[in-house]
């Protein structure tokens, strides 16, 4: 009997992935929530047969051990989780006609050439659209509960529309250091470091490279 | 020790239901539950840090909260 499925389908719209650190600590961390409900549940019934101590332990366990255990481990599964494209698409009603694009065998928009390349481990949204490091974490999350209140008042339009011009330190972030960009003069500089226009957005990658994203085999535009 | 007194039941029923909160957001990954969990760390984390004080004071025997401010209160028994 093959597990994987049943555990996925009985989780909801977790997919679990045997092989991923991210299931197996998002996993933890509902076990050690069930954990806490089952210690505070209980301790009632031990109070009444005189053992506080081992009342005592159990609220000691469900109050401040486990969750501050749980506490970091949570924040580290929220944020892995949270930049999965399956995430984005649940929150972003409004952008499911790019959603959709993406997924297309037949699209030609760089957000499906990306996906079928599966580059970036089913974070397509979030690795094209969030700048470096942490900074740019942040800046995607915050971005996000901005996007989640738009859509909880459903204030979107319809297709929704694309909104500032894409940056190219983006696109460099990940095929600034790729071998097959660099072998392309037109990127580069006669020093043969990349070209000052891409490097100041003078002019777009989407110029030669099509566009981001498709809605009804058009360019979706601002 | 002897002077530890359980939480409150509403502190539990909190406790619990943060609990199930946790189980249902990291089951199911629903953004206005991930975004509502991620608020509730602070309480998660002042739940902890109360049963923490609870027991230092507990353990340091001062009495405040506990057993100790349960004993009739000198001056009731011997008004001055």
């Amino acid at each position: 009997m093959d597990l994987q499925p049943l555990l996925a389908r009985s989780i909801g719209r977790f997919a679990f992935n045997w092989n991923s650190p991210a299931s197996w600590l998002t996993l933890l961390v509902i076990a050690m929530a069930a954990a806490v409900v089952v210690c505070l549940a209980s301790p009632r019934r031990w109070r009444l047969r005189g053992r506080l101590q081992v009342g005592l332990w159990l609220e000691a366990l469900g109050l401040c051990l486990i969750p501050l255990a749980m506490l970091p481990m949570v924040d580290v599964a929220i944020v892995h989780n949270s930049t999965s494209d399956a995430f984005c698409a649940t929150c972003h009603r409004a952008m499911q006609p790019y959603f959709s694009d993406m997924r297309a065998p037949g699209s030609r928009a760089l957000a499906a050439v990306h996906f079928r390349d599966d580059a970036m481990l089913g974070r397509n949204c979030y690795g094209c659209h969030a700048d470096f490091g942490i900074t740019g974490l942040v800046a995607a999350k915050a971005a996000g509960l901005r996007d989640a209140w738009v859509n909880l008042g459903g204030g979107y339009r319809f297709p929704n529309p694309i909104g500032d011009r894409f940056p190219n330190r983006l696109c460099l972030k990940c095929h600034a250091h790729s071998a097959r960009f660099l072998a392309i003069d037109a990127h580069l500089e006669d020093n043969r470091h990349i070209a000052g226009d891409l490097l100041n957005d003078a002019s777009s990658c989407e110029e030669c490279h099509g566009p981001g994203h498709q809605i009804d085999g058009r360019r979706a535009k601002s | 020790m002897s002077a530890y007194q359980p939480c409150a039941p509403a502190t539990r029923l909190l406790a619990i239901v943060l609990g199930l909160l946790a189980i249902a957001t990291f089951a199911t990954f629903n953004p206005y539950l991930v975004i509502v969990f991620a608020l509730a760390q602070v309480l998660i984390l002042w739940l902890a840090c109360g049963f923490m004080a609870r027991l230092i004071r507990a353990l340091c025997g001062t009495k405040p909260g506990f057993r100790a401010a349960q004993k009739p209160r000198h001056d009731t028994i011997c008004p001055p």
